[in-house]
């Protein structure tokens, strides 16, 4: 398994705003559109219903028809940054995951949001339908379907992200001011599970 | 009027209201950029190499957008303000093909290629990358641009001398495959090199290039086509661009939507007195189509970058 640092930008809305941000990082985590919108699920079915929403067919959706899914999906978009080739220039171009994050929070300076800072699991194969770590949908390697928007270096969680995964939450204006910034004072660092073991 | 032709006109409206709102973002990113945590070398030591570098790539697209709607004015000063992130870097850092591309557009970055190396001039500072450390993977793929920077800096006989002035024998024990022979060797057959004639320089048919004589019509041509050929090169990659049509749409191209390359090579021409034969030559011959189009759209830019 892989560790990967990842920021995920959401603007702020009627339904997100500095309570919700802050109460991210205190218990509620990040959680996907299929979390957030039950529509007759309880906890009891959660796991029978998660099994059959996890697909990758599902992710698919996710990654290249968001708009039909936005409000059902089971994944959530993390970015952590790509890097495109030019063939015709024949240079690399680095697509940073806070220009990214960015973008989202703020609509592209549109309004004011946040950017969260976190860690998840990443798994060196792709497995869509397990939860518990995430997709490196950006890596080609891996996922060899065409992404129309591979530049946004996308990491796709699955069913939510744990509050303790998730280090900070900054708030920037439209005019991309860092307003504030509030530290997870229960976040566990992933050190804490890498596999570099301290000698006995 | 300087739109890029592939934007059509009556869409232009919804591409220049689309267009501020994305250069007022990239505008923004560029100016915070370099405080921001992530990329703060203070805040995030050991991670961050070039901290200026996502401010200039942000205010580089800022830049293209710029020009692509017709904003030349606005765009010369994003890419002033991006040139000044790169040389914010120490020199040493200053990302060699894209420090001298942009910068001299803007006047401030003079490019000279001789036979030691790749030198960069920016008022007092300047950065020296030998032939030695320049791999020639890399100057494989750069060498054009590198010649366009070059050209755009002053004459041929004293920018790019690696081309022009007869090529010494390497007294080194790598004789034929020193790194001064080969830098030579790649950037002779750049595309760019061959456009050479127009600033005075043409190939002689049996070794290097050499100060022409005269304006023969033949060595005019061949570099007119010379710089047809770049021009439909620039073609073909726009219509690529323009098929990714979620991108194109959202003015969010995966790859710049502007020759820098080939914009400098027109400044070069504007900068560099040609004869009347040669200008009358290069005027009578134009690409037809969208290429010729495209033509008009970087000369327009370049007379507008010239005149400031």
């Amino acid at each position: 398994m892989l560790i990967q640092w990842c920021l995920k930008g959401i603007a702020e809305t009627s339904a997100f705003g500095d309570l919700e941000a802050q109460k991210a990082l205190q218990d509620a985590g990040l959680t996907s559109a299929w979390l957030r919108n039950p529509t007759g699920r309880d906890i009891l079915t959660l796991p029978a219903d998660s099994q059959s929403s996890l697909s990758q067919s599902a992710l698919n959706a996710h990654v290249n028809s968001f708009s039909t899914i936005a409000a059902t999906t089971p994944y959530m978009s993390v970015s952590a940054g790509c890097v495109e080739l030019d063939p015709g220039k024949t240079t690399t171009t680095v697509y940073h995951a806070l220009e990214t994050a960015l973008s989202f929070a703020t609509k592209s300076g549109a309004c004011s949001g946040y950017v969260f800072r976190l860690w998840v699991l990443v798994s060196p194969k792709p497995a869509p339908e397990l939860p518990g770590f995430a997709e490196e949908v950006r890596e080609l390697n891996l996922f060899r379907q065409y992404a129309i928007f591979h530049d946004e270096g996308e990491i796709a969680a699955k069913l939510f992200v744990p509050a303790r995964q998730i280090e900070s939450v900054e708030k920037y204006d439209c005019e991309l001011n860092l307003l504030w910034t509030h530290l997870n004072s229960n976040f566990i660092p992933p050190e804490r599970i890498s596999n570099l073991l301290e000698f006995l | 009027m300087a739109w890029l032709p592939s934007i059509e006109e009556r869409e232009r409206g919804v591409w220049r209201k689309r267009a501020n709102a994305r250069i007022r973002f990239l505008e923004r990113f560029g100016e915070r950029a370099p405080q921001l945590p992530r990329f703060h070398p203070e805040r995030a030591p050991g991670l961050v190499e070039m901290p200026q570098l996502p401010a200039a790539n942000a205010l580089t697209k800022a830049a293209e957008l710029a020009f692509v709607t017709d904003q030349t004015t606005r765009g010369r000063e994003l890419l002033d303000r991006a040139v000044g992130h790169l040389l914010a870097e120490r020199p040493g850092n200053w990302p060699i093909t894209r420090t001298a591309l942009l910068g001299t557009l803007v006047h401030r970055v003079s490019t000279e290629l001789n036979s030691e190396g790749i030198h960069l001039m920016a008022d007092d500072l300047r950065q020296d990358t030998s032939w030695y450390y320049a791999s020639t993977l890399i100057l494989d793929r750069t060498a054009g641009a590198l010649i366009a920077a070059a050209v755009a800096s002053g004459p041929p006989e004293r920018t790019l001398s690696l081309l022009t002035q007869p090529l010494q024998a390497a007294e080194d024990e790598l004789g034929i495959h020193s790194p001064e022979r080969l830098a030579y060797l790649i950037a002779a057959k750049a595309m760019e090199a061959d456009t050479l004639p127009l600033f005075g320089w043409r190939r002689r048919p049996d070794g290097p290039p050499g100060e022409t004589a005269d304006d023969t019509r033949r060595h005019a041509d061949q570099a007119v086509a010379a710089f047809l050929m770049l021009t439909q090169r620039y073609a073909a990659r726009v219509r690529l661009l323009t098929s990714d049509h979620a991108h194109w749409g959202q003015l969010y191209p995966r790859v710049p939507m502007l020759d820098w390359t080939l914009l400098s090579l027109h400044v070069a021409l504007l900068r560099r007195e040609m004869t009347i034969p040669i200008r009358k030559l290069f005027s009578s011959i134009q690409p037809v189509g969208p290429a010729g189009a495209l033509g008009t759209f970087i000369a327009d830019i370049a007379s507008a970058l010239d005149r400031t």
